[in-house]
């Protein structure tokens, strides 16, 4: 293998590849990017047999091949390269690879390129596109609801289904629920339910986003690609069964409040703060158009007093305030909408003047101590 | 006062509430030990008779049997050296309100404004010493000192009946030439450690330069050289019982067990008894540690710290199973195994759930309580219990005390 490129394209690809690297595998290939070169583009790949990404760019091939390269040595490197053409040259039977920059060169050792993993491409007729910045932005709605414990896996996934020309995203943790629906007119008889690892759909965030960039996703039995042109992300996809989360979006509601998004939020930040670590619980209580966020506990009191729109009953009820934290930060309006049906039922925020969105929210049942 | 700070210590306090129940007892060597046939064949106190013929506690029955023919055993009565530890507590609080118990046989005090009550810390010792004679029938020995490292220190000086004053001018003479071990806090592990650094005395931990303990040992380092210089400023506090840690329970097996599926059984079996206990102290808590002992005496302990505050068996258990493959060869035989729960907080919050399963197990775990309330701990078992495996049926009023 043999290539002259750019330091930024090679920065920029080296970059978006080691997310998928594995460093604390015991299989420690996975701790390898593999490059290779092909008529007039390198490719890179790593994965860490969960997830995989490959990534290209134009680069000038003299020769082709292909090398396995440790991604901690070989990022930190391209990292602190000047910027210079970078030429590229590895050595097959020592299973070396020199980098050279200006007058000076690098060696470094890599790994046996027969032992890398295959990365197959997934194949199949379930395809559909969608622009970047939308397919990002319902992403990033959704996916902060998923469970990190590995407890229950498909609680750790977001449901992605469409049908009748729309496409759902759902994510929870059975504490909190993140829902989003976007209209998939060009696909009215695409049916697709699968579960997508959070984890992967995290690095898809950072990966996609530009609006004129279109995503194409093509869906197997187990597998998932998400493909930019020049970006190919490939997930296992989670299986069972995700449970019904419609029946648990209540209807109706008996209170709705409507208050700034950015207001609420601060007030959470510094009622939590006297809170204890393991459980941050706040109070909220609504009255008279006002919602009183407030804390006691051994450390100290905080009391918030927010100017809200108010319909219905006045009502009072406690959070987690990380969750509720949470849920602020993706709602994306100036102003939030909340329903509450009861003191222990789920609260609903929605963005307003957006009905294709909402996130749930379960409270905490306080006894007195 | 110089040294308002009195630790009282019983001496050999099981065997001594026995002698002090049955009068026949006095003056003969008592030892309180378990019973063999159920491999609980440890001693857990002896008289000072019983000493005198080289028996220790922790020893073996069997062999405490061989060095003292004459020994009079007794098991061991639970409820009994509560009953006595409560009302020596009692004596204690009459002297001054700042009562710390520290263990079953050992209670700090803090006598700081009491004297023109009752006289000078030493003069307090010697009325508690009388007091705790007369009226319940033990000895014990008491250390005065400034704080509460050194009066422990003083405390197990003397033995039995001692009465030990330790101010800081007696440090050179009287501790420094210990032997680290002596030194609150020191243990086994730590000792060897010191012992690297060439620290074999206590003195030698006290002028030990200060940046290559912190160094080595850091926080615990600075906490070390304190104390090898007689200084600790940790408080007498009357609370620190109230406010439980960790609540566990461990079972020495019948026979050794063999594989995850028979293990499992005891670890689900204990979770459930843990979990009852937690429950009952109105008490939830996040971190679960298994304790595994193989048929060697070789123990493995490892915690693990869920993501949310639990008091439900099926969450303890989860992660205890989870421990238990990932720590524990299958094939390694299991003579003990222990569960306990800790990071425990009041059960003031609980998140409700989408899906109404945290109720569900709430409504079902306040239905069994309810039940093992009226008709006793033994009324309600998982099916598991009948398996042969199970401990919980067979074992009557060993397993589930208070």
């Amino acid at each position: 293998m043999k290539f002259a490129c750019d330091k930024e394209s090679l920065l920029n690809a080296v970059q978006i590849v080691q997310r998928a690297v594995s460093l604390k595998n015991p299989l420690p290939i996975l701790g390898g990017i593999k490059f290779e070169a092909e008529d007039e583009r390198v490719f890179l790949s790593a994965t860490d047999l969960e997830m995989g990404i490959r990534c290209s760019f134009p680069a000038q091939v003299t020769q082709t091949g292909s090398s396995i390269l440790p991604a901690k040595v070989i990022s930190e490197l391209i990292r602190r390269l000047p910027d210079l053409p970078i030429y590229i040259e590895s050595d097959p039977l020592t299973g070396s690879t020199m980098v050279k920059y200006g007058q000076s060169e690098a060696n470094i050792n890599g790994y046996p390129v027969e032992e890398f993993p295959d990365f197959p491409m997934p194949e199949s007729e379930i395809k559909f596109i969608l622009p970047g910045d939308v397919l990002r932005e319902m992403v990033r709605q959704v996916v902060y609801a998923a469970a990190t414990d590995e407890n229950r896996p498909v609680f750790t996934g977001v449901l992605l289904e469409t049908g009748n020309g729309e496409m759902n995203m759902v994510a929870t943790d059975t504490h909190r629920l993140a829902w989003r629906k976007i209209n998939l007119e060009k696909y009215q008889d695409l049916n697709i339910n699968l579960i997508i690892p959070g984890k992967t759909l995290n690095e898809l965030i950072k990966i996609c986003g530009s609006a004129e960039q279109n995503i194409e996703i093509t869906v197997t039995d187990n597998q998932v690609l998400f493909n930019n042109g020049e970006v190919c992300l490939i997930s296992r996809l989670i299986g069972g069964q995700f449970p019904n989360y419609r029946q648990v979006i209540p209807g109706e509601y008996i209170s709705r409040i409507r208050v700034s998004t950015k207001e609420l939020a601060e007030a959470t930040e510094r009622a939590a703060l006297l809170t204890r670590d393991g459980s941050p619980i706040i109070r909220l209580k609504i009255s008279d158009n006002t919602l009183v966020v407030s804390v006691n506990t051994e450390a100290g009191r905080v009391r918030e007093e927010i100017a809200v729109y108010q319909e219905g009953e006045p009502l009072q009820f406690a959070f987690n305030a990380r969750y509720l934290g949470d849920a602020l930060k993706t709602i994306g309006s100036e102003d939030v909408n909340i329903e509450f049906t009861g003191p222990l039922s789920p609260g609903i925020l929605r963005p307003v003047a957006d009905i294709d969105y909402l996130s749930l929210l379960l409270p905490v049942r306080l006894r007195d101590e | 006062m110089r040294c308002p700070i009195l630790l009282a210590d019983m001496n050999a306090f099981f065997a001594s509430v026995h002698q002090a129940m049955d009068p026949v007892l006095r003056g003969k060597p008592v030892i309180v030990g378990g019973d063999p046939a159920k491999r609980h064949g440890i001693v857990l106190a002896a008289s000072y008779d019983a000493k005198a013929c080289g028996v220790k506690t922790g020893m073996a029955v069997w062999e405490a049997r061989s060095l003292c023919p004459r020994g009079v055993f007794v098991k061991p009565k639970h409820g009994c050296y509560v009953n006595f530890s409560a009302r020596i507590i009692r004596i204690m609080r009459d002297f001054s309100p700042l009562v710390e118990p520290f263990s079953i046989d050992e209670a700090f005090m803090d006598v700081s404004g009491c004297e023109s009550l009752f006289g000078t810390s030493t003069e307090i010792a010697l009325q508690l010493k009388g007091r705790i004679k007369r009226e319940v029938g033990v000895l014990c020995s008491v250390g005065v000192a400034p704080n509460k490292l050194l009066a422990k220190m003083a405390a197990g000086m003397q033995k039995p009946d001692g009465l030990t004053v330790l101010d800081f001018p007696d440090l050179p003479d009287k501790v420094w030439p210990l032997p680290v071990r002596e030194l609150f806090g020191v243990g086994g592990r730590l000792e060897k450690r010191l012992r690297d650094l060439n620290i074999h005395t206590i003195g030698e931990l006290a002028v030990y330069p200060l940046p290559v303990l912190k160094k080595r040992f850091g926080l615990m380092g600075h906490i070390l050289s304190l104390s090898a210089n007689g200084i600790d400023y940790s408080p007498v506090d009357p609370h620190s019982l109230d406010k439980v840690k960790s609540i566990g329970h461990q079972i020495t097996l019948p026979r050794d067990y063999r594989g995850y599926q028979q293990i499992k059984v005891v670890v689900l079996e204990l979770c459930e008894i843990v979990c009852r206990r937690v429950r009952l102290g109105g008490l939830v808590g996040r971190t679960v540690n298994l304790t595994l002992k193989d048929t060697e005496f070789l123990w493995m302990s490892r915690s693990r710290t869920m993501a949310y505050p639990s008091n439900n068996a099926g969450d303890v258990y989860r992660v205890a199973v989870d421990l238990l493959h990932q720590h524990w060869p299958a094939w390694k035989p299991v003579r003990m195994v222990g569960v306990s729960l800790a990071g425990l907080v009041k059960n003031t919050v609980e998140q409700v759930d989408l899906f109404g399963e945290v109720e569900k197990t709430r409504l079902l775990n306040a239905a069994c309580d309810r039940i093992k309330d009226r008709f006793g701990e033994r009324s309600l078992l998982r099916a598991i219990s009948l398996t042969p495996e199970g401990v919980l049926l067979e074992r009557k009023g060993e397993a589930v005390r208070g």
